[in-house]
């Protein structure tokens, strides 16, 4: 399984400066932290940031004796920034990311705002099954904050061998409510399962074909093209 | 010495109210103790009221009255540290004299000193603060006020508790200096009064948090910023229906200042907007790894308590996440004196360096225009 996360982020410098800033700050042996660039182009840039700790670990064996470990702990945070589209994507990034957000705000002198995605994640959807042109269904649906009545709301999941859409629809019943995830079958070739999130995460299965990541951040840009604020979800067939 | 006058008994209403005020730290619990120390067991379903008018009632002696001041006494974590910078060195043995003639002339104060080495000395004031919006029992309590003098390239550093008092003090002896070395002697503090720009501002403190040396900035918690306030309109024509113009403006929804809390605000979205919108940042906390051994997260704070004028610059050391077998402890411990006397020194020197590379910056951008206007 693969995690990714897009964040909205607006660079205020190009790539290629970025890039030269984060080498100033790249991690070598004589440092605990700092960036390893991947790959650098006009238009995006793929590096990571490290951290290295390094602490004695100690373990009382049974008969009351100490004994005393040396460990080293790598962190890293892999990241792609981007002109176009949201602006920042992590890979398989740890709880904590603030080191390396702290890390990219000081590369870029202050000057980087970042923020948080809320995604209609059906049309997320819909652009990712459009672009593989493998059809695909959406078998799962998270659904959160259905309003029975005023002050009263439910949380439902719902799973199935079909497309669960239409029935989703007919569940919700025209009440408030706010898709927090959806699950896309992609059969055939491709055969894989995505996982989509309104915050802007997705989770891929990790032996799916590596263009995969690709359609979903083609939709992503399309669709924050065609919204790019936030937005009121709702079903819509 | 205490004032014979200010001596007084407590009556059953003080002793009350300063059981009352204190909600957070005499709690429920912490009555029936007391009263169960009195040999009285009560409920614990009874209210806070009734158990405290009960105590209240009991006579209370001397070391009874010390006892629950100790208990109301919150701890003094939140006190913020400041620095002042003499334009003379003084010797430790110069120090002692001018202390002890202080000593001598503020005799309702407790003076201390020590010298802590050859070129520090440290002097402890004892004194009593009023404070009038406490309530009676608690008006006349005791402070301290902790002055260090380090004896720096030929000058004096000072670090002193940002409070009025320690900054009165520090004026007194500058005086008493002046008188015996028939000169006139300056003092410095941190302040960006030849930096007006927000974005010089601004780049005083994102320079402090990105340069303190091992401590690499981990995040942002929280920031204050204000809006800067153009001179220039205060030097408008005079015309007098601008005047009225000007009033009804005022009036108007106007936001001077915004305090954020959250993770990593430099990045955030509106952080940025506020910062484009002419806001400079006027207080500021943040965590920083130490970059080797023992890994210590530490909390710092820095800040102008005079936000508009950016003077006065305070800081101070909130706490530190120790790393305990490959994690961090979860909550904030207290930093022991040494420790936090060196991490105090890393934010002053840095704050001086910053704020010299700064302004070398700012004086050298006149310059060069000028020179370039001339050029043309």
């Amino acid at each position: 399984m693969k995690r990714y996360r897009w964040l909205r982020a607006k660079w205020p410098i190009s790539m290629r400066v970025l890039a030269k800033r984060l080498k100033a700050n790249g991690f070598d042996d004589g440092k605990t932290n700092g960036f390893v660039l991947d790959r650098v182009r006009d238009d995006f840039l793929e590096a990571r940031f490290i951290e290295r700790v390094e602490y004695d670990d100690t373990i009382v064996d049974p008969f009351g004796k100490e004994i005393s470990f040396h460990r080293i702990d790598y962190k890293q945070c892999e990241f792609r920034a981007t002109v176009d589209g949201p602006g920042l994507e992590l890979v398989n990034a740890p709880r904590v990311i603030q080191a390396t957000i702290s890390g990219l705000a000081e590369a870029s002198e202050f000057g980087l705002a970042i923020g948080p995605l809320n995604l209609n994640v059906l049309a997320w959807a819909k652009g990712i099954q459009r672009l593989m042109n493998d059809g695909g269904i959406v078998d799962s649906v998270q659904i959160g904050a259905i309003e029975l009545a005023p002050g009263i709301t439910a949380k439902a999941l719902i799973r199935g061998t079909t497309d669960v859409l239409a029935a989703s629809n007919r569940f919700v019943d025209g009440k408030k409510h706010e898709i927090e995830k959806v699950q896309l079958k992609i059969p055939g070739s491709r055969r894989t399962t995505i996982i989509l999130a309104s915050n802007g995460t997705a989770r891929i299965d990790s032996d799916a074909p590596s263009d995969t990541v690709v359609s979903i951040r083609a939709a992503l840009q399309e669709l924050l093209r065609k919204s790019p604020g936030p937005m009121v979800l709702s079903i819509s067939s | 010495m205490r004032d014979l006058s200010q001596l007084y008994y407590a009556t059953n209403r003080e002793i009350r109210d300063l059981l009352l005020s204190g909600k957070q730290r005499i709690t429920e619990n912490v009555l029936l103790e007391l009263l169960r120390d009195r040999g009285m067991l009560c409920s614990p379903d009874e209210p806070r009221d009734a158990l405290v008018e009960r105590l209240s009632m009991l006579t209370h002696d001397y070391t009874d009255v010390c006892g629950l001041l100790e208990r109301r006494e919150s701890p003094r974590r939140g006190e913020k540290t400041s620095t002042i910078s003499i334009d003379i060195p003084l010797t430790p043995e110069e120090l002692k004299e001018f202390i002890e003639e202080y000593q001598k002339d503020e005799s309702n104060e407790k003076v201390t000193h020590y010298k802590k080495s050859t070129d520090e000395f440290v002097m402890n004031v004892t004194y009593f603060d009023p404070d009038y919006s406490k309530t009676r029992l608690l008006q006349w309590q005791e402070r301290n006020a902790t002055i260090e003098f380090v004896k720096k390239d030929g000058r004096t550093e000072l670090r002193l508790p940002a409070t009025d008092k320690a900054r009165a003090i520090v004026d007194n002896i500058k005086e008493r200096v002046e008188a015996k070395k028939k000169m006139p002697v300056t003092l410095e503090e941190i302040e960006l009064t030849n930096l007006t720009s927000a974005e010089d501002r601004t780049t005083f403190f994102t320079k402090l948090i990105s340069s303190l040396p091992h401590f690499p900035l981990e995040n942002v918690s929280r920031l204050r910023v204000a809006h800067s306030k153009s001179k220039d309109l205060s030097e408008d024509l005079d015309i007098e229906d601008e005047e009225v113009e000007d009033a009804a403006e005022k009036m108007l929804g106007v936001v001077e200042n915004v305090a954020l809390s959250g993770e990593n605000l430099v990045a955030s979205e509106m952080y940025q907007e506020l910062k484009e919108k002419g806001f400079y940042i006027t207080s500021i906390t943040w965590r920083a790894r130490q970059n080797k051994d023992p890994y210590t997260i530490v909390e710092f704070d820095a800040g102008f308590e005079d936000k508009e004028d950016a003077k006065r610059f305070r800081y101070s050391v909130h706490g530190v996440l120790r790393l305990k077998h490959g994690t961090y402890t979860k909550h904030l411990r207290q930093v022991d004196d040494d420790e936090k006397a060196k991490l105090l020194g890393l934010i002053e020197e840095t704050a001086r360096k910053v704020l010299e590379e700064l302004l070398a910056v700012t004086q050298v951008a006149p310059d060069a225009a000028e020179q370039a206007d001339g050029g043309v």
